[in-house]
């Protein structure tokens, strides 16, 4: 929540995240590093530490565009989402090294400036094998660097969500830059498929965890609640929700996230005011619906933060009828009150 | 994620479903075919004043080397080697080696310096050889230019 701001709330889980990330990362580029020491003595250290970077930041881009679908299809991935903008800086600085020493070793010593050699040296564009593939891993080292730079709550709200989320969705151009990057750069020199496998096997686990995920989705977004109830929907089965957690329904095209805590019952908007988070997906922990993103937390009779915060989520009115609960469709404004449905013995409102 | 947001990730994943395998395949096949070491010179195109013009072979594609005896002594020969205009690999270096190379230089051969026009490279004039072109950039033989024994 965003009553002030600080460079990183940093709290237990984010410390252990980042931890094991920077050990990922130490780990890899040391073992890269050596292996490539042994296995290639004629490669010099700049090469190694050009290959060991790129493919580093290149591998955690995989890892970051596979978290989003993979928490979708199943919760238990949701620890790796809770700090996903880390694994972004992390890429980008990767990929920074992998820039900077690639221009340092390719394009530092003639008479031109690096960077417009780096931009005018090979116009090849209408030759796929010969293609300026560095002017694509530019590219996307640009927009990772946006991304990074504005990763912090500040930016968003200053920039506005809708804004802010049209610059982080540039991730997907900079995925198909660094694809053209590599299948028009390394590919085209590499004699072992391994690289061209490795490469293929990425590219069709993003996408298809990317498609698989949608199209789940897609059936909750167009499945149809029962008007049987009046102007009141049936929802789900009260025993179906988990204690202090969520089910989350699709009515009239948005979510909304059904809590049972306490004996109670209370609906909210599933989106989290913050990044659009699946609250539904959340817990209710201190007595508030916490989101399972970035732990933003709302009370569910009025999907109002707490004082001093100041997000508010749309609340609906429940009812429960014989072991059903019904929902009314039409949203309350953001923080308004809805008393909580208590559940009786036998199933029904008390 | 909202209902537009959840759209516009269909949407674009169903473009980038079809863009990014496309340009994957296609830049693999794109590719040019690995230098052929074993047998780098397709043939002798014409023995001129101005010396004899090799064509090697680079994947789809083929670039010329053009060899010009220039001084015949008694222990030993010189050599311009120059490459064509559209020559592809950069950092390329000139090795002799009197056994044919296969795809890596013989640890027996001689570098007798970078290749460049203008440049003289002087080889023993006893026995046949080669000379290898080799490219520092991307590790490998380009291709090989037979040389008879002096007569």
């Amino acid at each position: 929540m965003s009553h002030q701001y600080v460079a990183v709330g940093w709290n237990r889980q984010k410390r252990v995240y980042d931890l094991v990330l920077l050990a990922g990362i130490v780990s890899y580029l040391g073992i890269f590093i050596v292996l490539g020491n042994l296995l290639f003595p004629f490669a010099t250290a700049e090469a190694l530490i050009i290959r060991a970077a790129g493919s580093a930041s290149f591998l955690l881009l995989h890892i970051i565009l596979c978290i989003g679908p993979l928490c979708r299809l199943d919760s238990r991935f949701l620890p790796l989402l809770y700090n996903r903008r880390h694994l972004g800086v992390a890429t980008f600085l990767l990929g920074a090294v992998h820039g900077v020493f690639g221009i340092i070793q390719f394009h530092s010593l003639g008479d031109k400036n690096p960077l417009v050699s780096l931009l005018t040296a090979n116009r090849n564009f209408s030759s796929l094998a010969e293609f300026p593939f560095q002017q694509l891993g530019f590219f996307a080292l640009v927009i990772l660097f946006l991304m990074a730079a504005t990763s912090h709550d500040f930016w968003l709200r200053n920039l506005t969500p809708p804004v802010w989320k049209f610059l982080h969705m540039m991730v997907y151009v900079a995925y198909a830059s660094l694809i053209g990057h590599v299948t028009l750069g390394l590919l085209q020199s590499e004699r072992s498929p391994l690289l061209a496998i490795a490469t293929g096997l990425g590219l069709i686990i993003v996408i298809g965890l990317h498609i698989g995920a949608a199209s789940r989705e897609n059936k909750l977004d167009s499945a149809k609640p029962d008007p049987t109830h009046a102007e009141f929907l049936d929802a789900c089965a009260v025993a179906s929700i988990p204690e202090k957690c969520a089910t989350v329904v699709s009515i009239r095209g948005e979510r909304v996230a059904i809590f049972k805590y306490d004996g109670k019952i209370s609906a909210i908007s599933n989106v989290c005011r913050h990044q659009n988070g699946p609250l539904g997906e959340g817990k209710i922990i201190d007595g508030c619906v916490t989101c399972p993103w970035h732990g933003y937390q709302y009370l569910p009779e009025t999907g109002a933060s707490p004082p001093p915060f100041t997000e508010k989520v749309a609340t609906f009115k429940t009812r429960i009828v014989d072991g059903r609960v019904l929902i009314d469709p039409n949203p309350l404004a953001p923080g308004t009150r809805v008393e909580p449905t208590a559940i009786s013995k036998e199933g029904r409102s008390v | 994620m909202i209902q537009p947001l959840r759209r516009t990730h269909r949407a674009i994943f169903f473009v980038l479903g079809i863009a990014l395998p496309v340009l994957f395949i296609g830049g693999l096949l794109a590719r040019h075919a690995p230098l052929s070491a074993v047998q780098p010179v397709e043939d002798k195109l014409a023995q001129t004043n101005g010396g004899t013009e090799f064509v090697l072979n680079h994947g789809s594609s083929k670039f010329t080397v053009r060899l010009v005896e220039s001084r015949k002594g008694e222990a030993q020969r010189e050599f311009l080697v120059i490459p064509s205009s559209g020559f592809l690999a950069p950092d390329v270096f000139l090795y002799w080696s009197e056994t044919q190379p296969g795809a890596s230089i013989s640890p027996n051969a001689k570098l007798l310096g970078k290749l460049g026009p203008g440049e003289l490279y002087r080889i023993p004039s006893v026995s046949g050889g080669y000379f290898v072109l080799y490219s520092v950039a991307q590790n490998e033989v380009l291709g090989s230019i037979p040389v008879g024994a002096a007569t």
